[in-house]
């Protein structure tokens, strides 16, 4: 085969599966501005477009074979670029030693999930504090009470495409959220998990459309404050 | 089209505010906690006797089903209070003060849980009533 079309067939499995992390990514974090500009997901997007190109490149050398698609290159990129994992953590990719007659499987998948984790793991740090820093703005003058059936209510009206499942989900998660915690982390966190659905920009919009009707008074915070004081001099 | 995604949409949203609106869980989660508070009284038995009608007031309180859990919260916190101004507790009398404080704790997560000014207000007052 030309080189350039060598070139241009690795090119597009690595981009296949690049896509195919991103997708994966995106399906969890939903913010593809985000993920673009994360050093640790682009690390992660980088390590699956990598693992598409390994595949691809042991397709012909292994003999895998998975029908039709191993038959041209076209199949082989697609195999490669969207189920390189699934191929790497396969019996397939095990390699028969002719002189000891055994199978010996390559631990590549294992590697390669290390790595992969790792990266997600970075990654889902770097977006929670974010995203903490962010919500924690929007949500610190917030009272829970007020807030946590209007601002849901104004937050899934504005949303069109949210599934059933989606809105069960976050009513279950509005409504756990009524626990003994202090009034601040409740309000957070039900900035977190709206946050979820409509993204922060929304979400400060929406919070500012209630405006005062959702506002703590100076009154509630210092009252909670004295319950504060009054729980540490019962202990 | 669009008439279409905006009825499914309508739809669904009633189901999140169904889920949201079920408050039974609410509900049960005060009353157990209030159930905790009716067993905290027992540790009061050594009051005298002429306060002991505070105690067996708030009783009343918390055993009424004709109240929602909120009011027997507010009722009930009032009946301590009471109770405190009358029996005015030794802090010497070790015994009494920790089933004070236990019961004051179990209060304050009440009032947590509730995010109730109200319910907080009234749970300070009663702190401030027993360290006067």
């Amino acid at each position: 085969m030309d080189t350039k079309l060598i070139i241009l067939c690795y090119s597009l499995t690595f981009l296949l599966g690049f896509l195919w992390g991103l997708s994966e990514l995106l399906s969890r974090y939903r913010e593809i501005k985000l993920i673009l500009y994360s050093r640790n997901a682009l690390l992660y997007l980088f390590i699956n477009g990598m693992a598409s190109v390994l595949v691809y490149y042991f397709i012909p050398k292994l003999n895998i074979s998975f029908g039709v698609f191993t038959q041209n290159e076209w199949g082989k990129i697609i195999l490669a670029g969207l189920s390189a994992m699934f191929i790497l953590r396969s019996s397939f990719f095990s390699y028969h030693d002719k002189d000891s007659n055994k199978a010996i499987n390559v631990g590549i998948s294992t590697i390669l999930q290390v790595f992969l984790d790792s990266a997600e793991r970075s990654f889902d740090r770097e977006h929670s504090t974010n995203k903490l820093k962010q919500v924690s703005l929007v949500m610190k003058d917030i009272d829970f009470t007020k807030a946590e059936k209007n601002l849901s209510v104004i937050c899934l009206n504005l949303m069109l495409n949210v599934s059933t499942e989606e809105q069960k989900k976050l009513g279950e998660s509005v409504k756990n959220l009524s626990q003994d915690m202090d009034p601040l982390a409740k309000s957070i966190a039900l900035g977190i998990i709206l946050e979820q659905v409509t993204g922060v920009e929304l979400l400060k919009q929406a919070v500012e459309c209630l405006g005062l009707s959702i506002k703590i008074t100076p009154e509630k915070i210092d009252v909670f404050q004295q319950l504060g004081q009054l729980e540490k001099n019962l202990k | 089209m669009e008439t279409n995604k905006k009825t499914s949409f309508n739809d669904n949203f009633s189901d999140f505010l169904n889920e949201y609106n079920d408050q039974s869980g609410k509900k049960e989660w005060i009353g157990n906690k209030l159930g905790i508070i009716d067993k905290q009284l027992d540790d009061l038995g050594k009051a005298d006797d002429e306060v002991k009608d505070a105690i067996n007031v708030t009783r009343d309180v918390l055993s009424n089903d004709a109240l929602d859990p909120s009011q027997k919260v507010i009722i009930s916190i009032k009946g301590i209070n009471d109770f405190i101004t009358k029996q005015d507790p030794d802090p010497k009398d070790i015994m009494m003060t920790n089933a004070l404080r236990t019961i004051i704790s179990t209060y304050i997560d009440i009032a947590r849980y509730t995010s109730d000014e109200v319910i907080a207000r009234e749970v300070v007052n009663l702190g401030n009533n027993l360290y006067k």
